[in-house]
């Protein structure tokens, strides 16, 4: 029995030789592009899943509230917790505590600038076990730490690391007791060196007990089989043992457990670690993959209905000679089996071959990433099992359906394929519309007027020799006079964080302004900057004065942005300069002596935040944000890196422009935008096949008709105009389906964005064009040939 | 064996009611040859059809083998198809995609008939048929009367007790149809019952009776002198 079912499969499929190779094309194209997103889904889902025992490591979120409002909502925890937790709570296997620094790292006379490193507790290593290629993690003593096979390379070039000393942030020896060999891609640790935080205990700067008041990473690896809520409930009874200070002040605090897999995917907490990922855009791009997909195989069924008319006499002949509807289903079982089986073949060779490319074309770190073996093929099979089982199901329902006296076969099941063939068009206009939108939401983002100018700006790196150094700022200002002294040079200022970049966590701060009554509760950022500010980034003085030139001018003066003289409750620009408003728990009074426009510190995903801005060099290298003419560029790279290598020796110059600077933060859309491309072209690909194998049925249903038209004196075009009369009808009806809801997905997908474009008309009316000329391109090809053929032909077969 | 009472057979359209059968009585006994003649589109086809199982009359009772047979459940047909109905027809309607063998052998793989028992049934037609060296040809690269051969192999290959043909000899030529008629004769004398339509006279009479149909109405039922 098997040995027929096979062998009539293969011929079958053979035999109709058009027929399979269309279906196999539009199987092949639907489980390619899924295949690759389904590789990108599997890399987003296995974020920090390498690390043993991931599933059961949890973070430690602290949100604090006053009366009700959230002030604090974080990832970040205070470091007292570590101790409490590891003595107190023996369901906890592991705990580990850590803080992330952007440090400056010395070995033999070169610095090296924004170095990621991690201070960490002892024992951190039982949480996130890291892969040594080299020595040992050890945190058990001031000044131990390891440091990444890359970064190892990049310090040490050939010397073995181990035993070494670098110098961090000019005043700490650490000693490398081991190489790590780099983590996948797919890791919100994103470190490079891991340095035992009893460091800093031996420094003095902090107690060896930690304290309570947050700022650190706070990581639990539970017991196996033991319930985290149980420990969960004793970690927030240290709320009432430990921070009592809190119900003076009337705030309540509580600590939430956040599972690593999830720490990828959640938004909205501050002090968060590492990129996270758009979770709605990434359940979107799983629906799309998977309708492109289901669409595939809507077209396998609606082809292979449509060739069961051509079949129906050989189908027929089975069942009279004792096929049962069973039998029958089984033989298209085993067709469609086959021909999905080699098209998943042909995919995965596809898949295997263009891996790579797939990944540097979307610049996603799919190379280095870690992705759990066997689950990409175990998703595939499971998605191509079922697939073909509905797929044959309702195909083996249409066989047993169909009429079997001989030669007298009637024709249903036509509505319900027009119906598919109305979804797939409609799901073509809805990602057409979508990809549209995207684009134009990426454009008005890159195009709006931020408010300041970018273009001609150059970010530079503070030079990180200049941080323990007493005379940084004057050498900086040598550095300024003398960049500024050339013609190409326009302005110059520091900065703690320049645009395109999310402030940094210690630039945070309340600001106070007793005088109008304003207390806080409002988020500030607090930059720094020089009399240079305003011309470089050509932002608008509103009122008052910019800062003077010299430092001493300047002592505690700030600048601050409407948003922050809204907040601070001053009514226009003029009534707040020269007043005075004060850092939250401090009682130096700052003088407002000037106010600028708002401008986009961020991209426009987010809302303009209030900022301040004071005078004092940079704590940490901070940023030199230099205006250049545009005009003779090369000449000026060319000055600027000698003007630098002469003041700043040690440091090497390390620049970037901060208009692209300012667009890597549409990356992720940029991305996201490429993927619905290639699905759009996609879906209308395996869409205009859909619509090709309803046209084939549709011409065998009426092949008689057309040549009766014929003989009564229709022309072919006539013929052609009729039949697209037919399609065009319904293709209108899936426009109908289609713009409501594209409409609504793309509204509920700009409400990520502060700021956004409008869903213009234009977009439906192009989109629906495209796919309307699509259609009747297809359907005239393909029915202009019935039409054209002689007449008698359809006719003589009775 | 077979037994129609006041089938009637019509097909509806937007204005008008069309008879195909009307009150068709007509019985048939184990070890007959009958042969239904008539003018194109008496209904000869559809009474076929009706007593094969393949269509369904609108009224009127029809009994096989004793059991009532109208409005049969879709499993029992397949029933009746795999056991007792054989079908021939003016087209052949072999299987394209199986070779000659496995025509013959299809049906008895669907009646789930051992491999070795399979195998000696196939065999056996094929030598009886002399088509042993054809074997492994495809439908489409036989003659007619191969095909037709190969129809009746596969049609008689599960011994079924009645043989339905459909103008067997319909697209052969004569030489062909001959050969054919001798064979479903023979067929008839080792106890087969067979029911045909032909137009042709001389074929008719390889039967041993003769139903004339003419507008769905039978006009003349004889049996064929010896
Ligand atoms: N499904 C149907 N719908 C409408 N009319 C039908 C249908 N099937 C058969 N008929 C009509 O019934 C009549 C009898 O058809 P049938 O095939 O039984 O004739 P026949 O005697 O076998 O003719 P022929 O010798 O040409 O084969 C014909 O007029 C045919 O048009
Ligand atoms: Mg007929």
């Amino acid at each position: 029995m098997l040995k027929l079912i096979i062998i009539s499969a293969f011929r079958s499929l053979l035999k109709y030789k058009q027929m399979s190779l269309i279906n196999l094309f539009g199987l092949v194209l639907g489980l390619t592009s899924f295949l690759f997103s389904v590789y990108y889904i599997v890399y987003e889902y296995s974020f920090d899943s390498f690390f043993d025992k991931s599933e059961n490591i949890y973070r430690i979120n602290y949100e604090v509230s006053k009366q009700g409002e959230p002030i604090y909502q974080g990832a970040k925890s205070p470091r007292g917790l570590f101790h409490a937790i590891r003595e107190q709570i023996p369901e906890v296997e592991a705990n580990g505590c850590a803080y992330f620094e952007k440090c400056q790292v010395l070995f033999e006379d070169t610095y090296y600038a924004n170095q990621d490193i991690l201070w960490v507790s002892e024992d951190f290593e039982d949480v996130f076990p890291l892969d040594m290629i080299a020595g040992v993690a050890d945190y058990s003593a001031p000044r131990l730490g390891i440091i990444s096979e890359t970064a190892a390379k990049a310090l040490f070039h050939d010397k073995d690391p181990v035993g070494r000393i670098m110098e961090v942030n000019g005043e700490m020896p650490i000693e490398i007791t081991g190489v790590f060999k780099d983590m996948p891609s797919n890791t919100h640790l994103t470190a490079k060196y891991f340095v035992s935080y009893k460091t800093w205990v031996e420094m003095g700067i902090m107690g060896e007990r930690g304290d309570w008041s947050g700022g650190w990473w706070n990581y639990i690896k539970m017991k196996k089989g033991v319930s985290k809520d149980q420990s969960l409930q004793k970690i927030n009874g240290f709320v009432e043992m430990y921070m009592p200070f809190l119900a003076d002040d009337h705030r309540e605090a509580s600590f939430s457990l956040q599972p690593l897999k999830d720490l990828h995917f959640i938004q909205g907490i501050d002090g968060e670690m590492g990129a996270n990922t758009n979770y709605s855009s990434l359940i979107n791009l799983i629906v799309v993959a998977l309708f492109t997909l289901f669409i595939a195989w809507i077209n396998y069924v609606n082809l292979s209905t449509a060739q069961a008319q051509t079949r129906s006499l050989q189908i027929s002949m089975r069942k009279l000679v004792g096929a049962s509807n069973i039998h029958v289903w089984h033989q298209s079982l085993a067709e469609s089996i086959i021909l999905n089986l080699f098209a998943l073949t042909i995919s995965f060779v596809i898949y295997l071959i263009f891996k790579n490319t797939f990944a540097d074309f979307f610049n996603i770190p799919l190379k280095e990433a870690y992705i759990p073996p066997g689950n990409i093929l175990l998703i595939l099979l499971a998605i191509v099992a079922l697939g073909i089982l509905f797929s044959s199901i309702y195909y083996g329902i249409y066989l047993a359906r169909m009429n079997y006296i001989v030669g007298k076969d009637k024709v249903k099941g036509g509505k319900f394929k027009q119906g598919l063939v109305m979804v797939q068009m409609a799901l073509s206009i809805i990602f057409l519309i979508s990809t549209m939108v995207v684009y134009k939401q990426i454009s008005f983002m890159k195009n709006k007027d931020l408010g300041i100018e970018l273009n001609g700006v150059i970010l530079c790196t503070g030079p990180a020799s200049l941080n323990p150094d007493p005379q940084k700022r004057e050498k900086y200002q040598g550095f300024k006079n003398e960049i500024l002294s050339f013609a190409g040079f326009e302005s110059a200022t520091f900065n703690v964080f320049v645009p395109g970049m999310e402030p940094i966590g210690y630039t945070q701060r309340e600001f106070v302004n007793p005088e109008q009554g304003v207390t806080s509760g409002t988020v500030y950022y607090e930059n720094s900057a020089d009399d240079g500010l305003i011309n470089t980034y050509k932002i608008d003085l509103l009122a008052g004065n910019n800062f003077g030139i010299s430092r001493r001018q300047n002592i505690n003066d700030v600048l601050i942005n409407q948003n922050a003289l809204k907040q601070l409750g001053f009514e226009n620009p003029e009534e707040a300069v020269g007043r005075w408003i004060f850092r939250r728990g401090d009682t130096t009074r700052l003088e407002i002596i000037g106010v600028v426009n708002d401008f986009h510190n961020e991209g426009l995903q987010k809302p303009i935040y209030p900022m301040v801005w004071n005078n004092n060099y940079p704590f940490e290298f901070g940023y030199f944000a230099i205006r250049v003419n545009t005009k003779n560029l090369n000449e000026s790279l060319a000055q600027l890196k000698s003007v630098w290598n002469r003041h700043f020796t040690k440091d090497e110059l390390n620049y970037s422009f901060a208009d692209q600077h300012f667009n890597e933060q549409y990356k992720s859309e940029s991305r996201y935008s490429k993927f619905y491309v290639w699905l759009t072209i996609l879906s209308i690909a395996i869409a205009t096949i859909g619509l090709y194998g309803l046209i084939v049925f549709y011409l065998t249903k009426r092949d008689k008709e057309i040549g009766l038209r014929k003989v009564n004196g229709a022309s072919a075009i006539q013929v052609v105009g009729l039949l697209n009369k037919d399609f065009l009808s319904w293709i209108i009806i899936s426009f109908v389906i289609a713009f409501p809801v594209s409409w609504y997905a793309m509204n509920t997908w700009l409400e990520n964005f502060a700021y956004k474009t409008n869903l213009s008309w234009w977009v439906f009316a192009i989109a629906g064009m495209a796919v309307f000329s699509i259609a009747v391109l297809t359907v005239s090809l393909k029915s202009w040939k019935a039409a054209s053929r002689n007449p008698v032909e359809a006719l003589r077969y009775e | 064996m077979i037994k129609l009472r006041n089938i009637d057979r019509y097909f509806d359209s937007k204005f008008q009611r069309t008879f195909v059968l009307k009150g068709v009585d007509l019985d048939v006994e184990q070890g007959e040859f009958v042969s239904i003649m008539g003018p194109s589109g008496a209904g000869k086809s559809t009474l076929l059809n009706i007593i094969g199982l393949l269509d369904e009359p609108n009224a009127g009772e029809y009994y096989l083998l004793g059991d009532p047979a109208f409005q049969l459940k879709e499993k029992k047909k397949v029933q009746y198809h795999r056991s007792h109905i054989g079908f021939i027809f003016q087209a052949f309607h072999l299987i394209d995609e199986l070779n000659v063998y496995e025509n013959i052998e299809t049906p008895l793989i669907y009646r789930n008939v051992k491999t070795k028992e399979r195998k000696a049934l196939v065999a056996d037609l094929l030598d009886r048929f002399n088509m042993v060296a054809k074997k492994d040809l495809f439908p489409s690269q036989l003659s007619g009367g191969q095909q037709q051969l190969v129809a009746v192999a596969r049609a008689i290959v599960g011994n079924p007790k009645l043989l339905l043909a459909d103008e067997p000899t319909g697209n052969l030529h004569s030489e062909q149809g001959e050969m054919i008629m001798k064979l479903l004769k023979k067929l008839n004398e080792e106890g087969m019952t067979i029911i045909q339509v032909t137009h042709n006279e001389a074929f008719a009479n390889y039967g041993s009776r003769i139903v004339k149909l003419v507008d769905g109405l039978i006009q003349e039922d004889y049996q064929v002198k010896k």
